[in-house]
């Protein structure tokens, strides 16, 4: 049997043939039902496309973190007072009373004391994660201290991260001065170890805390990849999907699944921005190679 | 082939009446076209959801921009052409969004277990057989069977939609072709094909 005898393999001599997938009506007509929608109104171009632009703006602003609520042992928290929360998938820009800006990532908590006022100490409690831009207070030298279940922070006009998440704090400095004192569980547990001393930090400098491994303190390049959320910015190093996956579970609250574990140890390079999950998920799944499916709640990841 | 040719003709009627605003005559359009067109963004895009909002998409922009198009020879390699690139640029935006993580992958057509019909029933080894070379054929080859056999495009249409010239489509389905050819298909093939005919004759 030689080739000649299937010459260019005419289509009614193959052994199999084609099939077009069949697609329900439905799904069609929905589309054109959307199609029509936009045609019929006929906007002007340019006023749907800033529409478009100020819609995405907003999910930029919406689209950011979240975690578990680690903080709620509620020890040395305030009864009252003013309190901000974002849910998942949600950022907060908050104006303290005295200028101060924070912005809260979601999932998060912050609290000022209820005594908040013009001469006194300005105190606020932390669960989750936030970016403090904290106004100077020279004249009256009234501190700026942020509580979280580990530490305090204190602070005398600067620009810092602090993420509390996962009984661990990382507090990264990008301008000014802060001073961090040991708080709480870690307190005790670290004591021995480091005393009282508190920890002084410089901008480029961030610190690692946890009961395990004690206080980590280290300077680091690019400082501000620990307040990327704030520009929607991801930053992996050797960064496996597991961690990833525990980074979007407090951001937006979904969880992966996965069929094979093995998958989970695949790590990623590099930096990405995303404006949403689903951006998110679009680019994880060509950086990871894995099909990533979004659905309710989940991400069901598997091989391609 | 007629009634493709009459297709056309719908579909050139329909578009001259869209470019007097008639909004109906690109639901028929729609309605004509969109399982096409929906499978074929399903198909570069690997995802379902963002196939239905690619051809949301094109629709309205080519509604749009209905007076600069103008008339039309050919409507359909028009849309499917007009898919193409706007799915491309989508990827492209998604690279472009990563700052340094490398190796975007091409659209990358996959085909399926229900896309196949195996004449002679129940010999599910060769259909998966089948579908084993056709999904590791390049790319582009399988993007020119795709639309060749999916979409019943000729191949000059198939140079239109993929944006290269027709000369390159033909080789490219030859190479296909021979590619399935000279994997272990090749024997079935001709072990089938003569069977067929010996059973003819």
């Amino acid at each position: 049997m030689s080739e000649d005898l299937i010459p260019g393999l005419p289509e009614d001599d193959m052994s199999f043939n084609f099939r077009k997938k069949k697609v329900s009506n439905e799904i069609q007509e929905n589309n054109w039902k959307k199609v029509e929608d936009a045609i019929t109104n006929e906007v002007p171009v340019r006023t749907i496309n800033w529409f478009k632009t100020i819609a995405v703006a907003a999910s930029v602003v919406l689209m950011v973190t979240a975690g578990v609520w680690y903080l709620t042992s509620t020890g040395n928290r305030e009864e009252s007072g003013n309190v901000y929360t974002t849910g998942f998938a949600k950022i907060k820009k908050i104006t303290l009373p005295d200028g101060s800006k924070v912005t809260l990532n979601a999932n998060s908590e912050l609290k000022l004391s209820t005594d908040w006022n013009d001469k006194g100490d300005r105190q606020v409690w932390l669960e989750g994660e936030a970016f403090f831009e904290v106004e100077k207070k020279l004249a009256t030298h009234q501190k700026f201290v942020v509580h979280t279940k580990d530490i305090d922070v204190e602070v005398l006009g600067t620009k810092f991260n602090v993420n509390t998440r996962h009984e661990k704090a990382i507090v990264s400095l990008e301008e000014g001065k802060i001073k961090l004192s040991l708080n709480g569980e870690t307190r005790s547990v670290l004591k021995k170890k480091y005393k009282d001393e508190a920890i002084e930090m410089k901008p480029g400098e961030v610190v690692k805390l946890d009961t395990v491994s004690g206080i980590q303190l280290a300077r680091e390049q690019q400082i501000n990849f620990h307040s990327g959320w704030l520009r929607n910015e991801f930053h992996f190093n050797n960064t496996s999907l597991k961690e990833v996956g525990t980074m979007i579970n407090d951001i937006y609250g979904y969880t992966l699944v996965v069929q094979d574990e093995e998958l989970l140890k695949r790590t990623i390079s590099g930096d990405l921005r995303a404006d949403n999950l689903q951006e998110l998920v679009k680019v994880l799944q060509l950086a990871f190679k894995l099909k990533m499916k979004i659905e309710n709640k989940t991400i069901e990841i598997s091989q391609f | 082939m007629s009634g493709i040719l009459s297709d056309n003709e719908m579909l050139k009627n329909c578009w001259q009446q869209c470019l007097a605003n008639d909004t109906a005559a690109l639901g028929h359009i729609h309605a004509a076209l969109f399982e096409g067109l929906y499978n074929y963004a399903g198909k570069l895009l690997n995802d379902d959801a963002l196939a239905d909002d690619a051809v949301q998409e094109l629709f309205i922009k080519i509604w749009q921009k209905r007076s600069s198009i103008g008339s039309l020879e050919k409507v359909k390699p028009f849309f499917f052409t007009a898919l193409r690139r706007q799915i491309l640029n989508q990827l492209r935006d998604i690279k472009s969004k990563q700052l340094k993580i490398n190796a975007v992958p091409e659209p990358d057509i996959e085909f399926s277990q229900e896309e196949i019909i195996i004449k002679k029933e129940d010999d599910t080894g060769l259909k998966e057989k089948i579908l084993q070379i056709l999904n590791t054929l390049p790319e582009r080859q399988r993007e020119v069977i795709y639309l060749h056999f999916f979409e019943d495009m000729a191949l000059a249409q198939v140079a239109e939609v993929m944006a290269i010239n027709y000369q390159s489509v033909q080789n490219l389905k030859q190479r296909a072709l021979q590619n399935m050819r000279s994997a272990d298909l090749l024997s079935l093939f001709t072990l089938l094909y003569t069977a067929y005919h010996f059973g003819k004759f």
